[in-house]
C-alpha cells in the first residue's frame, strides 16, 4: 500500500501542493484527476523523489519513500512513467529497456525484455531503432516496457494518454487494465476521464493543490456538480 | 607526396594524445554535467608517474602504472571535491576545479621537483619507418594505432556494454535514469576514473616525445577545452575528429606560417561555434531546465552605503597615515577592484560567464604600452586609449559570445584570451615576447607613488560607481531580465543579444583601462597578464566578494590581493590559494559579500 500523509511540496520557494493524504491500495489503482496546474504531476513527482518535500510523509508498504533519493525510491519497488514520456532518444529500444532493468525490491524478476515485447509486439519489431524515431505511441508503450522492466510494485503513470489518438489509448488501457488486473497497483495521473476510470475505482480529484474529493468513480457520477466545478473544461 | 604524407602522420600522431585527453574531459562532462579544469593536471600526472616508474621497471610497465594511477586521482577528485558541486552552477565547478590545477600543480612541484625532465624513449620503437621515402618515426605510427584503438575501444564500451548504455543515458537524461534507479553516485565514480584513466594514458604516452614540464597540464587543458567544444561536448567521436582536424591544421599551417599554431585551434573554435554553437556532434542540452533563480536588486542597502562611505573616507586619508607599502598594495587592490567590477557587471547583472577576462585587461594593458612606447602618446592619451582598445575586442569577442550561455560562453571567451595571449608571447617585433614591453612610466604631474594612487583611486571609483549605477538603473533590470529568462525577455521586446554585447563591452572598458593603469603603476607588461591564471583571479575576486553583492568585486579584490600578498611569501603558496577557491566554491557560494547581506538582514529580522 503506498500511503500518502500530509504531503507539501513543490520547487525551490514554489509550493505546488499542500497537505495532501490519499492511500492506494495493493493490487489497486487510484486515478488523480484534475484540471493543468492542479498539482497531479507533483504528486506522482514527489512520491519519485523529484520535487521539494516540504512536510509529510510517504511510505510504502511501510518502508518510508520521502526524504531518499529517486534511485533508492525506484529500487524500493516504484516503477515511474513520466510525463513527455523521457525515453532515451539516442539509445535503442533495446539499450532503454537495459536501462530501467533491476530486480524487484523482493529480488524477484519477473519481467524480462521478452515478457514486455509480449506485452508490447508494436516495440518488439524496432527493437534495434533508436527511440528517437518512435510514434508518440510507441514511446509511451516503450516508457512503460522501460518501468516494467524494473519489476516494480506500484506504477506511476503521470499523463499516459496525453498527445495520443484515441485508438492508441484505447489500445494501452487494455494493456494497463490487464496489468492492474494481474495485481500491479497503479497510481495515474490523468486528464482523460474514460482512460482513469477504466484503469482505477479510485478517484482523488486535486484543485490548486488541494484534495477536494476522495472515493469511487460511482460516488463521483452522484454528485455531477464536482465533475462541473473541477474537471469541466 | 612523401613529404606531405609524413606531415599528416605527425599530425595523426600528435592528435592521439589530445583525443585521449579530449574524450575523457568529454565522456565526464557528459555524465557529470562537469567541465574539469583540473582534467590537464591528471594528463601531467600521468607523465610525471610514467617518468618516475619508467626509471625503475621500464617504459611498458610504466604506461599503465600512470593510467591506473591517474585514474585513482580522478576518482580521490570525484570523492573529496566534485561530488559537492553536481548541484552547483557550472561556474563554480569550473573554478573550484581550477583550485584543484593549483593544488596538484604544487604537489607536482613537490615530489617531482622545478627542473623539466627527458624521459626514456619507447624499447622497441625507438626507429623510423620509410613511406614514399619519408622516416616516419615508429612510435608515431605506435601513437596513431593506440588512439584508434581507444577510439574503437571506447565505441565497443558504449555500445556492448550496460556501463556504457548507462553512460549514453546519463548523457541524454541523468534525473531520468536515476528514476529508474541507477544510482548516480557509482556511476560518476567509475565514469571519472576511466576519463582520468585516459587523461593519464595520454600523459604517459607524450613521455618519449617531449619532456615532462609543471606546464603541461594548462597547455593540454586549453588545447583540450577547444577539441571538446570543437566536437561538441559528450561526443567521443566528435572529440575524435576535432583532435584530428586540429592536429593536421597545425602540421599544414606550420609550414605556411609558423606563428599560426597557437591561434589556429581557437581561430577554428570560434568558427564552429558559430555555425554549430553546440560543436560538430554535440546537441543542445535538452530534458532538465535550469531552475531559474530569482535575485535581489543589485543595489546596496543602507549598511552597504554607510559601509561604502566609510571605505572612501580610509581609501582618501591612506596616504597620509600609511606607509608606502600600503600605498602601493592599495594601489594594485584599486586596479584589480576595477578589473573585477567589469567582470561582476557582465557575470552577476548580465550573467555571462567569462574565463578569458584577462583578455580585456591585457587589450588594455598592451594597448597603453604599445601606444605610449611605439607611437609615443603622452600617458594621459595612452590611458584613455587603453579602455577604448580593450571595447574594440570586446566588441568582437561579443559578437561571438552573445549567442552562447555558460560552459560554452566560458570556453570561448578563454579561447579568445588565448589567441591574444599567443599574440602576446609569439609575436615579438611588436610585444617583445616574453621579454614584455619595459620603461612605461607614468607622466610626470602623477609619478610619485601618492600621486598615482590618487589617480587609480579617481578612475577606479568613477569607472566603479558608474558600472554600480547602471546594474541597478534600467539598463541592469533589463539586462538581469535576459539573464534570468532569455526567451521571456525576447518575447517582451528586449534585444538580448544587444544587451549582453552591450554588457561585455561595458565589462571590456573597465578591464582595458584597469589594465592601462596597471602597465603605468609597474612600469611594464608580460603576456602573464593575459594568461588564464590572470583570468582565473579576476574570476575567484567576484566569487569570493559575491556573485550578486554589489560591493563584490571591492571586497573580493581586496581581501585576494591582500591574502596573495601574505601568502605568496609561503612556498607552495599556490597550493594553499588553490584550496582556499575550493573551499569558497563549495562552502560559501555567495561570497564575503552574500555572508555580509544575509548577516544584516537576519539581525534586523531579529530587531523587528
Amino acid at each position: 500500500m503506498l500511503e500518502v500523509n500530509n504531503l507539501t511540496a513543490g520547487y525551490g520557494a514554489a509550493r505546488a501542493i499542500s497537505e495532501l493524504a490519499f492511500r492506494v491500495p495493493t493490487a489497486g489503482a487510484v486515478a488523480l484527476l484534475g484540471r493543468n496546474g492542479a498539482g497531479k504531476s507533483t504528486t506522482i513527482k514527489s512520491v519519485m523523489g523529484l520535487c521539494d518535500i516540504y512536510d509529510g510523509r510517504i511510505t510504502l508498504d511501510g518502508v518510508t519513500l520521502s526524504g531518499q533519493s529517486p534511485d533508492a525510491i525506484a529500487r524500493a519497488g516504484v516503477g515511474y512513467v513520466p510525463e513527455d514520456r523521457r525515453v532515451f532518444a539516442d539509445l535503442s529500444v533495446m539499450e532503454n529497456l537495459e536501462t530501467g532493468k533491476k530486480a524487484g525490491a523482493d529480488g524477484a524478476v519477473i519481467w524480462t525484455a521478452p515478457k514486455v515485447f509480449d506485452l508490447f509486439p508494436e516495440i518488439a519489431r524496432r527493437r534495434d531503432a533508436s527511440a528517437g524515431t518512435l510514434s508518440g505511441g510507441e514511446r509511451q508503450m516503450l516508457a512503460i516496457a522501460r518501468a516494467l522492466m524494473g519489476n516494480p510494485r506500484i506504477l506511476l503513470l503521470d499523463e499516459p494518454s496525453e498527445g495520443l489518438a484515441p485508438v492508441v489509448v484505447q489500445r494501452l488501457g487494455e494493456t494497463l487494465s490487464a496489468l492492474a488486473v494481474e495485481g500491479l497497483t497503479l497510481l495515474l495521473a490523468e486528464q482523460n476521464k474514460a482512460l482513469a476510470r477504466r484503469l482505477a475505482n479510485n478517484v482523488v480529484i486535486l484543485e490548486t493543490g488541494h484534495v477536494v474529493f476522495t472515493g469511487t468513480f460511482d460516488d463521483l457520477d452522484r454528485m455531477p456538480e464536482l465533475l462541473e466545478r473541477y474537471l469541466s473544461v | 607526396m612523401g613529404f606531405f604524407v609524413a606531415q599528416f602522420l605527425t599530425g595523426l600522431a600528435s592528435a592521439s594524445s589530445l583525443f585521449l585527453v579530449a574524450a575523457g574531459l568529454s565522456i565526464i562532462f557528459g555524465v557529470t554535467r562537469v567541465v574539469n579544469f583540473a582534467h590537464g593536471s591528471l594528463y601531467m600526472i600521468g607523465a610525471f608517474i610514467a617518468y618516475s616508474v619508467a626509471s625503475r621497471f621500464g617504459f611498458w610497465i610504466a604506461v599503465p602504472v600512470a593510467a591506473v594511477g591517474a585514474g585513482a586521482l580522478g576518482w580521490v577528485m570525484e570523492r573529496t571535491v566534485l561530488r559537492h558541486l553536481y548541484k552547483a552552477p557550472e561556474l563554480f565547478q569550473l573554478v573550484a576545479t581550477f583550485g584543484l590545477v593549483l593544488i596538484i600543480q604544487d604537489a607536482a612541484l613537490w615530489l617531482w621537483g622545478p627542473t623539466d625532465l627527458l624521459g626514456p624513449r619507447a624499447p622497441g620503437l625507438s626507429g623510423a619507418i620509410h613511406i614514399l621515402d619519408e622516416p616516419i618515426p615508429t612510435y608515431d605510427l605506435f601513437l596513431i594505432a593506440v588512439g584508434l584503438a581507444v577510439l574503437g575501444g571506447v565505441w565497443w564500451m558504449f555500445a556492448r556494454t550496460r556501463f556504457g548504455v548507462l553512460v549514453r543515458a546519463a548523457t541524454e537524461d541523468r534525473e531520468m535514469l536515476q528514476a529508474l534507479g541507477v544510482r548516480p553516485d557509482r556511476l560518476f565514480q567509475v565514469t571519472f576514473f576511466i576519463g582520468a584513466a585516459l587523461a593519464g594514458l595520454g600523459g604517459a604516452l607524450e613521455v618519449p616525445r617531449q619532456t615532462v614540464t609543471l606546464s603541461m597540464d594548462l597547455t593540454i587543458i586549453a588545447e583540450a577545452f577547444v577539441v571538446v567544444v570543437i566536437g561538441g561536448m559528450g561526443s567521443v567521436l566528435g572529440a575524435f575528429l576535432a583532435a584530428v582536424l586540429i592536429a593536421e591544421l597545425n602540421a599544414f599551417g606550420i609550414l605556411i606560417f609558423p606563428e599560426i599554431t597557437l591561434v589556429i585551434a581557437f581561430v577554428v573554435m570560434a568558427v564552429v561555434l558559430i555555425v554549430r554553437p553546440y560543436g560538430l556532434l554535440g546537441k543542445a542540452p535538452q530534458g532538465a531546465h535550469a531552475a531559474v533563480e530569482i535575485q535581489a536588486p543589485a543595489k546596496l542597502g543602507k549598511y552597504g552605503r554607510i559601509g561604502g562611505g566609510l571605505l572612501l573616507v580610509g581609501l582618501l586619508i591612506l596616504p597620509l597615515v600609511g606607509s608606502e607599502f600600503a600605498v602601493v598594495l592599495m594601489t594594485d587592490v584599486l586596479i584589480f577592484a576595477l578589473m573585477a567590477a567589469g567582470l561582476h557587471f557582465m557575470m552577476g547583472t548580465g550573467g555571462l560567464i567569462s574565463f578569458g577576462h584577462a583578455a580585456f585587461f591585457g587589450l588594455g594593458a598592451y594597448g597603453a604600452a604599445l601606444l605610449s612606447s611605439k607611437l609615443g602618446f603622452s600617458m594621459w592619451l595612452a590611458l584613455a586609449g587603453a579602455p577604448v582598445i580593450a571595447a574594440i575586442g570586446a566588441a568582437l569577442i561579443g559578437l561571438f559570445a552573445v549567442r552562447l550561455s555558460g560552459v560554452y560562453l566560458a570556453m570561448l571567451t578563454l579561447a579568445g584570451a588565448q589567441i591574444l595571449w599567443s599574440l602576446g608571447v609569439q609575436w615579438q617585433d611588436l610585444t617583445g615576447g616574453d621579454d614584455g614591453i619595459l620603461g612605461i612610466w607614468p607622466a610626470d604631474s602623477v609619478t610619485g607613488t601618492t600621486a598615482f594612487y590618487y589617480l587609480c583611486f579617481g578612475l577606479s571609483v568613477i569607472a566603479i560607481a558608474a558600472m554600480m549605477a547602471a546594474a541597478g538603473g534600467r539598463f541592469g533590470l533589463l539586462l538581469r531580465a535576459t539573464r534570468d529568462n532569455a526567451p521571456r525577455a525576447r518575447a517582451l521586446g528586449i534585444n538580448v543579444g544587444k544587451r549582453r554585447w552591450a554588457a561585455i563591452v561595458i565589462a571590456g572598458m573597465a578591464a582595458g583601462l584597469a589594465g592601462g593603469l596597471y602597465v603605468f603603476s609597474k612600469g611594464s607588461v608580460f603576456p602573464s597578464t593575459l594568461a588564464i591564471p590572470r583570468s582565473v583571479d579576476a574570476l575567484v575576486m567576484v566569487l569570493l566578494g559575491g556573485l550578486h553583492a554589489p560591493a563584490g568585486p571591492i571586497i573580493g579584490a581586496g581581501v585576494f590581493t591582500l591574502l596573495e600578498d601574505s601568502l605568496s611569501r609561503l612556498d607552495y603558496w599556490r597550493a594553499l590559494l588553490g584550496a582556499f577557491i575550493v573551499a569558497i566554491a563549495i562552502s560559501a557560494p555567495g561570497g564575503i559579500g552574500g555572508a555580509l547581506s544575509n548577516w544584516v538582514s537576519r539581525a534586523q529580522r531579529q530587531r523587528s
